[in-house]
């Protein structure tokens, strides 16, 4: 913390045996302001050591604690909680507390005496029969009492202890209160050491930290090396680049179903142009998702033309289209036509049962909802007839659509075809 | 198009070919214009790989229609391959240039179709009204068939602006780039409309969409890719078995792809044959170095060993040595023919399948699928490597390294880093660790070298496996101890891998082993120097003499010092919020970065936020499915409602939709078992994939955990114990987190705490750790659930460097040699326990509690004798409670005490 030349003059000031006042003063000359502080944590090293100063040095440091911050508040003073604490330590000597109370006491009162005195000569009249503890409690209130309160400091630095730890190297049986030399200018006895040396040592080994209570803290392990997560290399297909065959393609043959189609959805084909669409299909089996049919037009190919529709249909079975279809084919208009077509569909492939029940309820509600009588009884006969021959080829299991169908028939049962559907579903019972 | 595949050695094949698609053509071409006739004559200098002549064809075509989005894409593509294959940028770029064009084109048909149909509808004016009205009746009953219905019209209507092509071949570009992502993003909408494609273009685009979802690890939908090919071309696979009875095909389409197969079988048979009479020489060299590999394993081992970077190197020569000789002579041939030759459909789907299966680690499926391959096929070379893949993933190592060593006999020069990256793995899990790392580092020599000698060829890109070779290498550096190595490749693999969040983690885990190693600064400051001695000086002579004891934090918190020697990054540190810019910056794939904790925690926040990332995917994927079960639901109700209507009475309805709604709930979870049952391959395959989820759901558990763990201990190191709390935090909340995970998790919590001056709730967290560990001790000693997988902290087992050893323990030495299994015992045994006692004394000090304190701290040197922390744990209480004496007795006792005389002081002064 200090130079050994800085250590060595603290040492020499903390020797000095002249008045404190004037300690102190060369203390200020010394030492230039900015190394006031550190200067003083040394000083309160040294102090917390107890062994390695002597009386008088060690009342010499304390009073330039207490002098150095006197012109400011006795709570800004930064040591002040360590002087405090060190005139209330009970295994301290009395005459350190008392020396330590009574310059605390001269902060308030302009009495100098004190500081005039020598340290040898404070402890030489020092009377400590007469001599009375004054409890850290009072003096706190009085000198440390406006300290302002701890910072968050982590509980390490709280618990954090003085590292240097005295380990003293003599023979068993030798007092460690003997002097270093056995007579002044003497030989150094064995175990004397050099106190100076010591204390060089101990400043320039002293940090700011102290030893804090050791943690061990687990290194996370590295997570093992999970399933699969070395890659095993396999050779790679090759995907080549395509050549668009469509490129300048001759297009006429699709061209000409197109048309046909689009004329297939305003009206019915002649035969010849039926049999050349359906031909042309067969052909080629992808050009039904090229002949200009989308779900949304459905509906008018199913009016005009039901046998292309069918054939259309059964081609696009595969498709991720086919569901469109259904929903359309379901929800259009009911007619003679889509009936039909559904029927047609229902005995080539199997349809989606959900999209069979769903038509027939759709069926079943359009016949309830007309209004026209004649319309009514012609739909419903033809809705009876369609479930008969779902029925009758087993597409749909009656039982699933059982008590609608049954409604139905008793709903409609003036008409004979439901009564016929009727006794159908009785017999199935 | 097949035919550019095939080399010079299968002209005949592919003549004929050509001669077969000439007749065709002719067909077509007399009822057509010239136009016509010249796109023909382009499409056959295509196949006859004469570019330059069809480019000039293709100009022409291009002057007569100008602008014609096919002309010009099949000029790029031509163009392409002209130039070697050297700008994908470029095809790429045009090719999106041709799909909005083609689009653009397409719409505009469309409309002129719509108008086509006025002046017919004019006729009969209510007619069409008519119509229109039930359109428009139809268009709002179901919104979403029409909505569906305008998007297909894009692609049904318009036969001539179809960018079918296009698209699969951006997706081939990109697959080829192993941009897999962004390939699956393209190809999808195209696969997912598949029929109205012509056969063979559908049959790429589902192989080409099985190798990339196989690839990026999607088994779901690697699986419906392979039913869709069995339902698309499953009638024109069986009679593909005769062989002979493919030309009775009546698809033209199937006959050409067929004709293509067995042109190229032969083909390729032909040139296995040649290349093993011209390489004969070049061959048996590498198959010698493959030989002695299995006969001398514990040579190479040794030789490794004793004389690592030395005997790396030179046969890391040896092996390369070979390759500019075999693919000087043999690449023209081999290389043309043998990368995945479309061999027959059938064979190649098993393969699929097998890799599916392999992927999905359902190995009993896949011995069956390979034996099927097999039986097609006996000298198959992918077939072989994936037999030797599944007896690698059987634990059947020395039969897997067999069958490699027999395979790279046959194998041209491009692919032996193949080979040894393979053999690298599998003497990982023999545990052989630097013998992998030798493969692996050998892999990415001969990888290298291929990548520079053979010409740039369309699958260049996909056939340089670097990344995944280095990603491999890391991995096994990590395990072998060498943070700093391993860094350096995962760093560079990250631009494959950036989004696995494993790989940041094990950035991150890099890191961290390169703080434990002190590897991170260049003069370690801390106090326990090799961490297995306490460092004191000693001052003063005789009476005067002092004992120093180390001063500040003992934990390893002086990692910031590293970062301060960049000026800037200690400032960002404070606020971790405005460090994103640098996030990015520091994070960018293939960019080498230093290892800090700083650099740690960036890694494991990435982490982090892939994992989130993709459990809100699988939320949202989660949420979808249960919606769309309720509308399932919902339709049952309006059923039911119905039933409600017809004066039924609801009673009987809602029995109805009681039992079927729990059925449906159900039936996912009863679907797999039930299917595991049954013996066709569907249902294994998705029992499969259920599994394989379940597992990697399991996965990703461990990894956030584990990420959270090394989160925690990051913050703690990085001196930001409120960071480090909220880890642990979420950590401990973490349902069924690991036992170590939970201990680990506490401790860091404790000190955290204590950090914050919480004494009192750290003294909690420890208190738990105490009563969880003693049930540990007691319940599970072999550790079974979470033990086996787990690895001690220290990592430098397999490491020749002892005196590096990571561990604080004393047993470090002797459990280095253990298995894994025994390992985990240091977590929850003695050890942990020790340090648990040890942290559990500190607590007791802040709290003030003397003799509780003075108690731990003598269990914990019971415990670990010669654990320097266990003593100073001791000393430090000792002198607290004022007995110096015993105190300097037992410091001077401790085997670890590292006296430093008192002129070289290591600590620092502030």
């Amino acid at each position: 913390m200090l130079s050994v030349r800085d250590t060595a003059t603290l040492l020499s000031i903390l020797g000095d045996d002249r008045s404190l006042e004037i300690c102190a003063a060369s203390f200020t000359a010394t030492f230039q302001r900015p190394l006031h502080f550190k200067a003083c944590c040394c000083l309160v090293l040294l102090l917390e050591d107890r062994r390695v100063l002597s009386q008088p040095q060690r009342l010499v440091a304390f009073y330039i604690l207490n002098d150095l911050y006197r012109v400011e508040h006795p709570s800004t003073n930064p040591f002040m909680s360590i002087l405090v604490d060190a005139a209330t330590d009970e295994a301290a000597e009395k005459v350190e507390c008392a020396f330590i109370v009574q310059v605390l006491q001269s902060l308030n009162s302009n009495n100098k005496d004190i500081s005039r005195k020598t340290a040898e000569e404070f402890i030489s009249t020092f009377d400590a029969a007469a001599y009375n503890p004054v409890t850290r409690e009072a003096l706190r209130r009085q000198y440390a009492d406006k300290l302002p309160s701890d910072p968050k400091v982590s509980s390490f630095k709280r618990a954090a202890m003085n590292n240097i730890v005295a380990d003293p190297d003599i023979p068993q049986g030798y007092d460690l209160d003997t002097p270093e030399l056995s007579e002044p200018g003497g030989i150094r006895r064995i175990g004397g050491g050099f106190r100076d040396a010591a204390v060089v040592d101990m400043i320039e080994s002293a940090s700011f930290k102290g030893l804090e209570p050791p943690w061990v803290r687990v290194p996370p392990p590295r997570l093992p090396v999970q399933d699969g997560e070395m890659i095993w290399l396999n050779p790679e297909n090759s995907h080549e680049l395509l050549w668009d065959h469509g490129m300048c393609a001759d297009t006429s043959r699709g061209a000409a179903v197109r048309e046909l189609i689009a004329r297939a959805l305003k009206g019915a084909l002649a035969p010849t142009q039926q049999q050349q669409v359906l031909m042309e299909l067969e052909a080629d089996p992808k050009l039904v998702y090229h002949c200009g049919l989308t779900p949304r037009r459905l509906p008018e190919l199913v009016e005009n033309n039901p046998v292309i529709a069918v054939e259309v249909l059964l081609k696009l079975m595969h498709s991720v289209q086919i569901t469109e279809y259904f929903k359309v084919l379901v929800n259009m208009d009911m007619s003679l036509h889509s009936m039909e077509v559904v029927n047609r569909l229902t005995t080539a492939v199997d349809l989606p049962t959900e999209f069979v029940h769903m038509y027939i309820s759709n069926c079943i509600s359009s016949c309830e909802n007309i209004k026209d009588k004649y319309m009514q009884n012609r739909l419903v006969r033809l809705v009876c007839v369609f479930l008969q021959s779902l029925i009758r080829n087993k597409i749909i299991n009656v039982q699933d659509l059982f008590i609608e169908v049954q409604a139905f028939c008793i709903e409609f049962s003036r008409i004979r075809e439901a009564a016929g559907l009727f006794r159908l579903l009785k017999t199935l019972e | 198009m097949e035919a550019s595949e095939v080399g010079s050695s299968a002209a005949g094949a592919s003549l004929s070919q050509q001669q077969q698609q000439l007749q065709q053509d002719e067909v077509r071409s007399l009822s057509s214009s010239p136009v016509a006739g010249q796109a023909n004559d382009a499409a056959r200098l295509f196949q006859a790989q004469r570019y330059t002549e069809c480019l000039a064809i293709l100009q022409q075509l291009l002057q007569k229609k100008e602008d014609d989005p096919k002309v010009l894409h099949n000029i790029a593509v031509v163009e392409y391959y002209r130039d070697g294959c050297t700008d994908p940028q470029k095809l790429l770029d045009v090719l999106a240039k041709v799909k909005g064009r083609s689009e653009e084109l397409a719409r505009a048909a469309e409309e002129q179709l719509e108008g086509l149909g006025t002046p017919s509808a004019s006729i009969s004016v209510a007619a069409r009204a008519n119509a229109s009205a039930s359109a428009t009746a139809t268009q709002v009953q179901t919104p979403t068939a029409t909505v569906v219905g305008m998007g297909g019209d894009g692609v049904t209507y318009t036969e001539d602006y179809d960018t079918s092509i296009p698209t699969l071949n951006t997706a081939v570009i990109l697959y080829h780039l192993q941009q897999y992502a962004a390939a699956l993003a393209v190809l999808e909408p195209l696969y997912l409309n598949i029929e109205p494609i012509d056969e063979a273009a559908a049959l790429r685009v589902c192989l080409l969409m099985l190798d990339i979802t196989l690839e990026s690890g999607q088994p779901g939908k690697a699986a419906a890719a392979l039913q869709t090919m069995e339902k698309t071309f499953g009638y024109s696979l069986s009679p593909a078995e005769g062989g002979a009875s493919t030309q009775s095909q009546p698809l033209p389409q199937t006959q050409l792809l067929n004709t293509v197969g067995t042109g190229l079988s032969m083909s390729y048979s032909n040139s296995a044959l040649s290349s093993g009479a011209l390489s004969s020489l070049v061959t048996s060299q590498i198959g010698e170095l493959g030989l002695t590999r299995t006969s001398s394993e514990e040579v190479l081992d040794e030789e490794a060993l004793s004389l690592s970077l030395d005997v790396e190197a030179s046969q890391g020569i040896r092996s390369s040595s070979p390759v500019p000789m075999s693919s000087g002579i043999s690449v023209p041939n081999v290389e043309k023919v043998l990368p995945a030759p479309v061999m027959d459909l059938k064979l190649m789907l098993h393969l699929y399948k097998v890799r599916l299966l392999l992927l999905t680690r359902n190995l009993k499926a896949t011995k069956r699928e390979v034996k099927f391959a097999l039986n097609l096929s006996r000298d198959h070379l992918t077939a072989l490597l994936l037999k030797a893949q599944l007896e690698y993933s059987r634990a059947n190592y020395r039969k897997a390294i067999k069958i490699l060593t027999t395979c790279s006999s046959r194998v041209e020069a491009g692919r032996t880093a193949l080979f040894l990256s393979n053999l690298g793995c599998i003497h990982h899990q023999l545990g052989k660790d630097q013998t992998a790392a030798v493969y692996f580092r050998k892999a990415l020599v001969a990888n290298a070298a291929t990548i520079k000698e053979s010409p740039l060829k369309l699958n260049t890109f996909s056939q340089d496996k670097s990344l995944a070779i280095l990603y491999n290498a890391g991995l096994q550096q990590l395990i072998c101890g060498n943070p700093l190595l391993a860094a350096c490749c995962f760093q560079e693999a990250a631009s494959l891998y950036y989004n696995q969040p494993l790989l940041w983690l094990r950035l991150a885990e890099c890191c961290i082993l390169a703080l434990e190693k002190g590897l991170l600064e260049p003069n370690v400051e801390g106090v326990i120097g090799k961490r297995d001695d306490i460092k004191v000086s000693v001052i003063g002579e005789g009476k005067w003499r002092r004992v120093v004891l180390p001063a500040g934090s003992l934990t390893p918190t002086a990692s910031t010092k590293g970062l301060q020697l960049e000026p800037g990054r200690s400032e960002e540190e404070g606020n971790s919020e405005q460090t994103s810019p640098n996030v990015e910056r520091s994070l960018l794939p293939g960019r080498q970065h230093k290892l800090s904790m700083l650099y740690a925690r960036q890694c494991l926040q990435m982490a982090l936020h892939l994992l989130d990332k993709r459990d809100a995917k699988a939320a949202e994927i989660a949420a979808a499915v249960a919606a769309e079960a309720s509308e399932i639901k919902e339709g049952e109700d309006t059923t039911s409602a119905q039933g409600q209507k017809n004066g039924i009475c609801d009673k009987k309805g809602n029995a109805n939709n009681g039992p079927s709604g729990t059925g449906s709930q159900v039936s996912p979870s009863g679907d797999g078992k039930e299917s595991k049952g049954t013996s066709g391959t569907s249902g294994t395959i998705t029992a499969a994939i259920a599994a394989y989820e379940e597992e990697k759901k399991k996965e990703q558990i461990l990894i956030r955990q584990s990420v959270l763990t090394d989160l925690a201990y990051v913050e703690l190191c990085l001196q930001n114990p409120l960071q480090a709390l909220k880890a642990t935090t979420t950590l401990l909340s973490q349902p069924d987190c690991s036992q170590m995970c939970t201990f680990l998790g506490r401790m860091y919590a404790a000190e955290a705490l204590c950090l914050l001056d919480r004494p009192r709730e750290a003294a909690d967290h420890l208190s738990v750790c105490l009563v969880e560990s003693s049930g540990v001790d007691q319940s599970s000693v072999g550790g079974e659930d979470d033990g086996p997988k787990w690895k001690s902290g220290d990592n430098s087992e397999a490491s020749g460097d002892g005196d590096d050893a990571v561990s604080i323990s004393p047993y470090a030495v002797v459990s280095g040699a253990l298995p894994d299994s025994l390992n985990v015992s240091k977590m929850t045994g003695s050890r942990a326990r020790a340090s648990l006692y040890v942290n559990l004394a500190a607590v007791q000090v802040m709290q003030g509690d003397l003799s509780q304190a003075q108690q731990w701290a003598s269990q914990a040197v019971a415990l670990a004798p010669a654990n320097p922390l266990a003593i100073l744990a001791v000393v430090y209480v000792e002198l607290l409670r004022g007995q110096r004496e015993e105190a300097l007795s037992m410091l001077k006792h401790c085997r670890h005490l590292c006296v430093v005389s008192p002129n070289k002081v290591l600590w620092q002064r502030d």
